[in-house]
């Protein structure tokens, strides 16, 4: 772990420490208008004293849109202001900071979908046509014509939108290794906060009394709180989030005191090199331990805090692609045989092929387009098989005809210097008509036609915030 | 009066008055009482066997077989008149004595400790005990300025440790795996029972309630984690418990008496341990904001094995050996290799009928030409039939370049349950 953090920090102070003209501009920043800033912050500080929760982050991320060159006014203001919006405008100001660091990100769209002829399937195909998210819609389709469903929805997140329409469609949303997965039937009412390309929603809730018999009883109150996110933005690291506000409606203050300091002396503590942070393992869904609501409590009024997440600041990229051979003409391929399911897939042209990007080499093992999965080796001429074993990676699959996938990437083994991964992908059939097919043989796969692996070198922290307003709890 | 009650007045005139010496040291005697008293209560509870109620004729069986062999005669000679449900419940109880007759002698006998001490050091008391007990007790954590005053006349371990740590205040008595450690905290009596043999304490109890959003449902569950420790050497087979009764403040029955409660199964305990936790579970609970609980009763039975089955699979040559069978079930290995270094095996075993117990780890034994034995790993797997029972054996300390002898399989064909109910009324929970 400590070479990969040594080259982590290497990245970190390699950075510009001035932003580039073009990182300004990046956040939709307003460059070149010469309106002044602190005319465009002023009405969206007033709507972070709204008591609309929505509209409040809403301007939290039009502020932050303003980009760098309304950091001072956001500043200024958040020294003048105090509690929530000091708070709010904090947050605003992170992200302007934050955002020029980030690299794939892409930048939050807003959009509006109203339909009351359309039925959930092609609601959730029109929005991934209109924004682009990765969304495999086979588990809803099924022999039943599905019914029309109303969605109304004017200025919102693309998560805003994918949710109202599962609402609306009555369709489960999970997420596994990073991709949503849907489910026709029994969606749930959960608490749910949307901010930014992110999505938080509260599952259950457990009180405890715990009885040891040898002291006081102990009672406990813990949320699980899930985190969702559009694959766009994939958090490559998560860090256990943070309650800064937790009240019930009889007024009780449900953040635990801290911990009081050991009467240990400190132990010696080996010098960490400036800027290494606790390393903390955590998962996107997490556990809030609150103190437990007063007995006649039946609701939480507010329950706000973060979690910070690592996005991918810098990356290495490594493309494979099957080359034309020299000479060869491109012309236009004889339609396609029926292919045989059960028969031995031949190998892909792609198996075997190395490429080398400074210190990181990676070879495609094996295709295996039939089980949806691409072995690779990662080796550095530098780090330890350790070190890269703990290092983020992204991935991007293309089927022929560019038909895109989702895709993960885990981790598979170590051994000596070579570090194996699996990509393992699904096509998203963008461009099949969204009714399935009548029989029941199954879809030849189609020949992986690109892959793209990208080893994450280092991430920039970003503060997700969450709020939850009266949330029920009896 | 009821027929019964004239032969058990013949009984009280023919009852020896002195029982032999041997059965007071049978398991859960009342050892320690006396024996006159005893006797006087044969044909008061040989009356209550004919009871018209339930508890009053369990309690009276319960009572009887804890009696052990003085009862035996008075039993015996009450089987030829008695009816045939009575004589049913006669003939339970005598085999219930005899068993743990048998086992008495199969177990090491329980220790008896006897200590007179005023205002003498802790730490000198717990050595003292440690001399009396083969269980290994590690009193070093004691204050060596606690003192203590107590007095025991061969108590049985498990009050000993307990009336030692009472009478100091200063220290609590905790069972590790293998022995016992006394702490230094102050003394709280834990809610559980202790008998001559066993010593039961409910360490924790979960009261939790759950909602999940956007469900109309809440699930209050509720969960007690106790344990259970045995002197040294007198370890169970197989222990299985159960909530048999729940009552919450109000008087609701969370878990009514005779309900089908999921009974918790620990096995494979380990030849040394002297402890065993386990967790009881009911999907229904009084909920966390609840200050007391009336009643809750746990039924524990320990499984002792009183006799096994036994073959041995000749592995001299080093190569599959024979197929072994004996009255109730044949084995074969179908493979013996090394696989990674270790020895490992596939076995088959094939049951005439129903067996008390499995094959476990420590059913199976290697052994070298010098007689040394060496443990198996068990795993079983997926019956290839009904009548068959694969395994795949692991030797994992048998050595490289060692002569084999033998695998024995051992596995226990007739097995002594002995019960312990615990009755814990109004806990607090505050």
């Amino acid at each position: 772990m400590i070479g990969a953090v040594a080259v982590l920090l290497l990245l970190l102070a390699t950075e510009p420490t001035k932003p580039s003209e073009a990182a300004l501009c990046g956040l939709g920043g307003l460059c070149g208008q010469s309106v002044p800033q602190e005319d465009k912050v002023a009405p969206l500080t007033r709507d972070l004293e709204s008591a609309e929760v929505r509209k409040i982050y809403h301007a939290v991320s039009d502020l932050a849109s303003l980009g760098e060159a309304a950091l001072p006014a956001i500043e200024k203001r958040a020294q003048a202001a105090q509690g929530r919006t000091r708070d709010y405008l904090n947050l605003a100001a992170d992200e302007i900071r934050s955002a020029r660091l980030t690299t794939g990100v892409p930048p939050l769209q807003r959009l509006s979908m109203k339909s009351s002829d359309r039925n959930v399937v092609e609601l959730l195909g029109d929005l991934r046509a209109k924004t682009g998210v990765a969304l495999s819609l086979e588990n809803l389709m099924g022999e039943e014509k599905l019914p029309e469903v109303p969605v109304d929805v004017r200025d919102v997140t693309m998560l805003e939108a994918f949710d109202a329409i599962c609402r609306a469609g009555n369709v489960t949303v999970t997420m596994e290794n990073g991709q949503f997965m849907l489910y026709q039937g029994d969606y749930q009412e959960m608490p749910r906060f949307f901010y930014d390309h992110y999505f938080f929603r509260l599952g259950n809730f457990v009180l405890l009394r715990t009885v040891d018999f040898r002291k006081p009883a102990v009672q406990s109150f813990k949320l699980q709180m899930e985190m969702l996110w559009d694959p766009a933005a994939a958090p490559c690291k998560f860090n256990p989030p943070v309650v800064v506000e937790a009240l019930d409606d009889k007024g009780k203050n449900l953040i635990p005191p801290p911990p009081p300091p050991k009467k240990e002396p400190p132990k010696p503590v080996e010098p960490k090199p400036p800027g290494e942070a606790e390393e903390v393992e955590a998962e996107s869904t997490s556990f809030l331990q609150l103190l437990p609501p007063s007995p006649a409590a039946e609701k939480l009024t507010v329950l706000r805090g973060y979690s910070t997440i690592g996005l991918p600041r810098t990356k290495v990229s490594l493309s494979f692609a099957e080359e034309p051979k020299k000479g060869e003409r491109k012309e236009a391929a004889p339609p396609e045989k029926p292919q045989d399911p059960a028969a031995e897939p031949a190998p892909s042209p792609l198996d075997g092929m190395q490429r080398k990007s400074g210190d990181f080499t990676v070879k495609i093992v094996k295709v295996e387009s039939g089980l949806f999965r691409i072995t690779c080796e990662v080796s550095s001429a530098t780090l330890k098989v350790e070190d890269i074993g703990k290092m983020p990676f992204l991935a991007s699959v293309t089927l022929k005809g560019a038909e895109p996938t989702r895709s993960y990437v885990s981790l598979w083994s170590m051994k000596d210097t070579v570090a194996e991964v699996m990509i393992s992908f699904q096509p998203l059939h963008l461009k099949e008509i969204l009714v399935k097919a009548g029989d029941d043989r199954p879809v030849p796969p189609a020949p992986v036609e690109k892959i793209e692996l990208s080893i994450v070198t280092a991430v920039q922290e970003r503060k997700i915030p969450f709020e939850f307003r009266d949330v029920k709890i009896k | 009066m009821k027929p019964l009650a004239a032969v058990l007045m013949l009984l009280l005139a023919t009852e020896p008055t002195k029982p032999s010496e041997t059965s007071l040291g049978g398991l859960g005697g009342l050892c320690g009482q006396s024996y006159a008293q005893e006797d006087r209560r044969v044909p008061e509870l040989l009356a209550k066997l004919d009871d018209d109620s339930i508890e009053v004729r369990a309690a009276a069986a319960v009572a009887l077989i804890d009696l052990g062999k003085p009862a035996l005669p008075s039993l015996k000679r009450l089987v030829p008149s008695a009816g045939v449900e009575l004589k049913d419940r006669l003939n339970e109880i005598i085999r219930k004595i005899q068993d743990r007759d048998r086992l008495s002698s199969l177990l090491p006998p329980p220790s008896r400790i006897s200590i007179d001490a005023k205002d003498r050091p802790l730490r000198e008391v717990f050595e003292k005990l440690s001399k009396q007990t083969s269980t290994p007790i590690d009193y070093s954590q004691v204050p060596e300025d606690a003192k203590v005053t107590v007095t025991l006349d061969r108590v049985p371990l498990w009050k000993a440790l307990d009336r030692i740590c009472r009478a100091s205040g200063r220290v609590m008595p905790e069972v590790e795996n293998d022995h016992v450690v006394i702490t230094p905290e102050t003394y709280v009596e834990l809610p559980g029972k202790i008998t001559d043999l066993f010593c039961v304490t409910l360490q924790r109890l979960e009261l939790s309630t759950e909602v999940v959003f956007g469900s109309p449902d809440r699930y209050d569950r509720f969960n007690a984690t106790f344990h259970v420790s045995w002197e040294k050497g007198a370890r169970p087979y197989h222990v299985t418990a159960h909530i048999a009764e729940l009552v919450d403040e109000s008087g609701s029955e969370l878990v009514a008496a005779g309900e089908d409660a999921e009974s918790v199964l620990m096995s494979s305990i380990a030849p040394d341990m002297i402890r065993q936790d386990f967790t009881l579970d009911s999907p229904h609970g009084p909920g966390p904001q609840a200050l007391k609980i009336s009643k809750l009763k746990v039924e524990i039975e320990f499984e002792f094995p009183l006799k096994y089955a036994e073959v041995k699979l000749d592995v001299s040559t080093g190569k599959v050996p024979a197929a072994s069978s004996c009255a109730e079930f044949d084995v074969r290995l179908s493979r013996l290799e090394r696989t990674e270094g270790a020895l490992t095996a596939s076995l088959v075993m094939v049951p005439h009928g129903p067996l008390e117990g499995e094959i476990t780890g420590e059913s199976v034994v290697l052994r070298d030409k010098s007689g040394k034995e060496y443990p198996a790993i068990v795993t079983e797997g997926t019956p290839g039939n009904e009548s068959e029972t694969p395994y795949q054996l692991t030797f994992p300390s048998a050595p490289e370049h060692q002569e084999f002898t033998e695998i024995q399989i051992r596995i226990p064909t007739e097995v002594h349950r002995e019960r312990l109910d615990v009755e814990l009324k109004d806990l607090n929970l505050k």
